[in-house]
């Protein structure tokens, strides 16, 4: 079974032909193929070839995940190095299309993992450094943002 | 959709900077979507809020063949860091994911804090009675209306200064959340007696505490439980502890927000009991657990005050303790007897024993008072309020103590 392939096709009409292993981390295709679908082109709407070039490059690497119980910590040290280096080539705005596009893969893995540092990236960012990096407008007034200033001003510093 | 996977992963001190960023973002804190990853507790992980040197610390217990600890965090006020050191906090109380903290200022004020997403609600009471030490004599509890959800404090001074009776001070507040007053409950005979220092413990909006019968012997210690329903409003039976040599002094302990502990130390033996049933009143116990600490000096008599809580599934009790130099500590038994000490470190404050409570993340939202709908105490409410402090103003003058009493009257 493992050497089955399955082609996928972005929304852009870009073609990847991956292991059938590898296309499994994304538990939308598992599903698909459940239904039967196997054996043709599988069309992803909603990821463009780049994305799912990167989200590809990232399940391959994880495709046979260490589990819990595996003692081997070097393949496991070796994947998290991998993994920060991964994470270090991409911008800001790149990180958030893998992680909407892992969430509408329902790839688990990735979708924590980006996730992950995008809240390590913001956690000590004041609110307008957020909002900058969200692109939000603040539609509070200033007795609301205030209120919420003294409302929360306690908390455990971790 | 996913930015709620970004925003569960972001430690408990940025809640307040992202509510701040938008309103949807502040929804999403307010919604019961997720729990924060930070704030959830990992397997093999007990989580606990513990007082030391009057402040706050979120402490993990790991057990194992070693039991560890890590202090996770200290609670500190965002606005301004000078305003950590100010606020000191002397007593703690917990229901469902909100703190109940007494200040050590002048009018004891109260703050009920939700650390898991920052919500704070400072509230003064209408007067405070210390002695010279600065000993807060009333009694405090948290909890909430089951119908209405809605949440009370329960505030009473409840004390026999000296005989003859005549000299009672008896005067039982509570506080609703929603209409934001204090009103003066209906206990002019109890039937139980609350001896000072005892904590009480919240269980499903309901508060237990450890008691007697009113004239008792009065060096007798609590040998029974009492409840306070917030619902009724109303104090239950007194209801027998399941010690059958009662001789020390009993302390009760939440366990997973779900039944209650007692335990008691006496002549080097420890035992603890729980619930198998409990309500205002009715309760059922069963024997949780029976240590032998005959370990000589390694065990200041102090155990007796410590406060405790117990991990059911591993069946240990821990026990906050100072040690023989003054530092804060834990004591860990087990049912292969006394399995050491794990170390909390140096306090500044070398007196008091650390106080732990058990504490469980909760989105629940503190309610705010219903603005301009505000209600007015009742003519009935103003007068036992006046008959109040006219009580204790005499005390004052009649007692060997040097009582002082600050009043500030936020009526009207």
């Amino acid at each position: 079974m493992s050497s089955n392939k399955i082609l996928l096709t972005s929304s852009d009409g870009e073609s990847f032909e991956i292991d059938e292993a590898v296309a499994r981390k994304f538990l939308i295709i598992v599903h698909m193929m459940e239904d039967n679908c196997a054996g043709e082109a599988i069309p992803l709407e909603n990821v463009t070839g780049d994305i799912l070039s990167k989200i590809i490059e990232y399940a391959k690497m994880h495709v046979n995940e260490p589990s819990e119980e595996d003692e081997d910590e070097e393949a496991k040290k070796n994947l998290d190095s991998w993994d920060a280096k991964f994470m270090e080539k991409l911008d800001l705005e790149t990180i958030f299309k893998i992680i909407l596009a892992a969430n509408y893969l329902n790839f688990e893995g990735l979708l924590g993992f980006a996730s992950q540092t995008v809240a390590d990236y913001i956690k000590d960012k004041t609110p307008e450094e957020v909002r900058e990096i969200f692109n939000i407008e603040n539609d509070f007034t200033p007795e609301e943002e205030e209120e919420i200033r003294k409302e929360n001003a306690w908390t455990f510093n971790e | 959709m996913p930015l709620e996977e970004i925003l569960s992963r972001l430690p408990l001190k940025s809640t307040r900077a992202v509510r701040s960023t938008c309103k949807k973002w502040d929804s999403l804190f307010k919604n019961r979507s997720f729990i924060s990853k930070a704030a959830a507790a990992r397997e093999g992980e007990s989580q606990m809020v513990v007082l030391m040197d009057h402040n706050l610390h979120l402490v993990s217990f790991f057990f194992g063949s070693d039991t560890s600890v890590e202090i996770k965090g200290k609670r500190i006020c965002l606005n301004d860091d000078s305003d950590s050191e100010q606020v000191k906090i002397s007593q703690v109380f917990h229901c469902e994911g909100l703190l109940l903290c007494i200040l050590k200022d002048d009018n004891f004020s109260l703050v009920v804090w939700n650390p898991y997403w920052g919500q704070t609600r400072w509230i003064k009471p209408r007067c405070s009675f210390e002695i010279p030490q600065g000993c807060d004599m009333y009694r405090y509890a948290i909890g909430y209306d089951n119908k209405r959800r809605n949440h009370k404090i329960l505030r009473f001074i409840d004390y026999e200064f000296h005989y003859p009776r005549d000299n009672v001070v008896l005067w039982y507040e509570i506080y609703d959340f929603e209409s934001d007053l204090w009103t003066t409950l209906d206990v002019t005979t109890p039937h139980w007696l609350i001896n000072c220092g005892n904590r009480g413990v919240t269980l499903k909006g309901n508060t237990y505490w450890c008691a007697k019968k009113r004239n008792s012997d009065l060096f007798l210690n609590a040998d029974h439980i009492i409840c306070f329903d917030f619902t009724s409003e109303r104090f239950g039976p007194l209801l027998l502890l399941p010690f059958s040599d009662l001789d020390g002094v009993v302390t009760l302990a939440c366990v997973r927000e779900e039944k209650l502990a007692a335990l008691v130390c006496h002549e080097d033996v420890v035992e603890v009991w729980i619930t198998i049933k409990i309500e205002a009143n009715e309760v059922l116990w069963s024997k949780f657990l029976t240590v032998n600490v005959d370990l000589g000096d390694e065990i200041p008599s102090s155990l007796t005050y410590g406060s405790f809580f117990i991990d059911e599934e591993k069946k240990v009790a821990m026990i906050f303790d100072k040690t023989l130099d003054r530092g804060d500590t834990v004591h860990i038994m087990g049912e292969a007897g006394y399995g050491g000490q794990v170390d909390l470190g140096e306090p500044v404050n070398k007196r008091r024993c650390p106080l732990v409570c058990s504490y469980v993340p909760s989105l629940v939202q503190i309610k705010k008072p219903a603005g301009f709908q505000r209600k007015q105490q009742s003519k009935l409410e103003k007068r036992q309020y006046v008959r109040n402090i006219s009580k204790l103003r005499a005390l004052k003058t009649q007692s060997s103590w040097t009582l002082s009493m600050s009043l500030e009257c936020h009526q009207q």
